[in-house]
């Protein structure tokens, strides 16, 4: 009796484990946070905007990361890291006249901007 | 030249654990495993050594470099050792193999395979806290050659909603510590190394499991219990999944170690 059951739960974990297994690799691999062609029609990815801040910008400068994706922003930390930058959801003057450099990423409210890093003063 | 320094840095951590474990612990509960599983355990000896050895650095403004390291652990190179007598306290098990556990043997083997190739699909960190907590801190230490606190409460990364940043700063530093270890080593940052490291802790727990298992209940139900440890999808998401970078598949990898000898 009690090997019937045993084999009965080998059978039955082989079953699901299938199930899983295929089930794993019928779905899409994910990407990077907030991969893929931008909203705004411009395919410039997380990793690039990253490599192209720390050539440009210097860690004493203030960035503000504009996205609706958190975790592209924290993704850029990650990259550009001695960089840091402050979060942002809205683009709004009040909010980015404090900081010298302007990272858009992902940003689907009503700005005609394309992701990328922007000098503040270009703005006024 | 990466994947060389790489290896070699995989190297140091078993020879600096395998000199832990033969100078400073002696326990006497691994004699008996053979190779492979000894080098396993050898290697997360020498993640919690090597992490602790930064971190002593660090308070001691001692620079962090690979030499800097491995120097204090040369020593033991040139330090005679009785050979240790090795006491097969294992269960020869001389059943043989049928035809299902053969059929076990290559989905198990399939399983790593499938696991290891997804590394390679990913080759990143896809997850909340591989990002914004493990392979951060390692950059952080990895960057400023220290631990460097201030940063895990800049106020430009608090959380709305929290009172931590996104860096959660009071959660362990030690693998963190360790994965800039290998960051000095390779001198390059890289979420793909980290992964494979992740990997290899995987592995080489599978190896102590199995010896462990294979001691207390024979090859045959060690074979199965190994093939449903690997078949667990936890496992998979957490090594080359979207939770690629997690710390939970080491720290478990650290609490079976601990269940196993304590």
């Amino acid at each position: 009796m009690s090997k019937t059951l045993y084999r009965l739960f080998i059978i039955l974990w082989l079953v699901i484990f299938s199930y899983f297994e295929a089930c794993r690799f019928l779905k899409s691999i994910e990407g990077l946070p907030g991969s893929g062609v931008g909203d705004k029609g411009d395919a410039t990815s997380i990793k690039v905007l990253s490599e192209n801040a720390v050539t440009t910008l210097k860690k004493t400068d203030k960035i503000l990361f504009i996205s609706d994706d958190g975790l592209a922003f924290m993704y850029f930390n990650l990259q550009a890291y001695p960089l840091i930058a402050k979060w942002s959801k809205s683009f709004d003057p009040i909010i980015y006249e404090n900081y010298d450099y302007l990272i858009l990423y992902k940003y689907s409210a009503n700005v005609d901007l394309k992701n990328g890093i922007y000098n503040t003063h270009d703005f006024n | 030249m990466i994947l060389i320094r790489y290896i070699f840095s995989i190297l140091l951590t078993v020879y600096i654990g395998n000199c832990f474990l033969k100078y400073f612990l002696k326990v006497k509960k691994l004699e008996g495993f053979n190779k492979i599983p000894y080098l396993s355990i050898s290697f997360f000896a020498g993640i919690g050594v090597i992490s602790s050895q930064m971190l002593i650095y660090s308070l001691l403004k001692i620079e962090w470099n690979l030499i800097s390291t491995v120097l204090p652990w040369l020593i033991f190179l040139f330090r005679k050792t009785r050979p240790s007598k090795i006491t097969h306290q294992f269960l020869q098990n001389s059943k043989p193999l049928n035809l299902i556990y053969w059929v076990f043997i290559v989905l198990i083997s399939l399983q790593i395979f499938l696991i290891s190739s997804r590394i390679f699909i990913h080759s990143e960190a896809l997850g909340w806290d591989a990002i914004t907590i493990w392979y951060y801190k390692a950059k952080v230490f990895f960057v400023d050659r220290g631990v460097n606190m201030s940063v895990f409460t800049d106020n430009r990364l608090y959380q709305e909603g929290l009172s931590d940043t996104f860096i959660r700063s009071s959660y362990p530093i030690f693998l963190p510590l360790y994965l800039s270890f290998i960051f000095i080593s390779i001198n390059t940052f890289s979420i793909f190394y980290g992964n494979v490291t992740w990997f290899l802790m995987f592995l080489a727990l599978m190896s102590v499991l199995f010896s462990y298992l294979k001691a207390k209940v024979g090859i045959r139900v060690s074979i199965l219990l190994l093939f449903i440890f690997v078949s667990l999808g936890a496992n998979f998401d957490h090594i080359g999944g979207k939770y690629a970078g997690y710390a939970d598949l080491p720290l478990m990898c650290f609490i079976t170690l601990a269940t196993i000898f304590f």
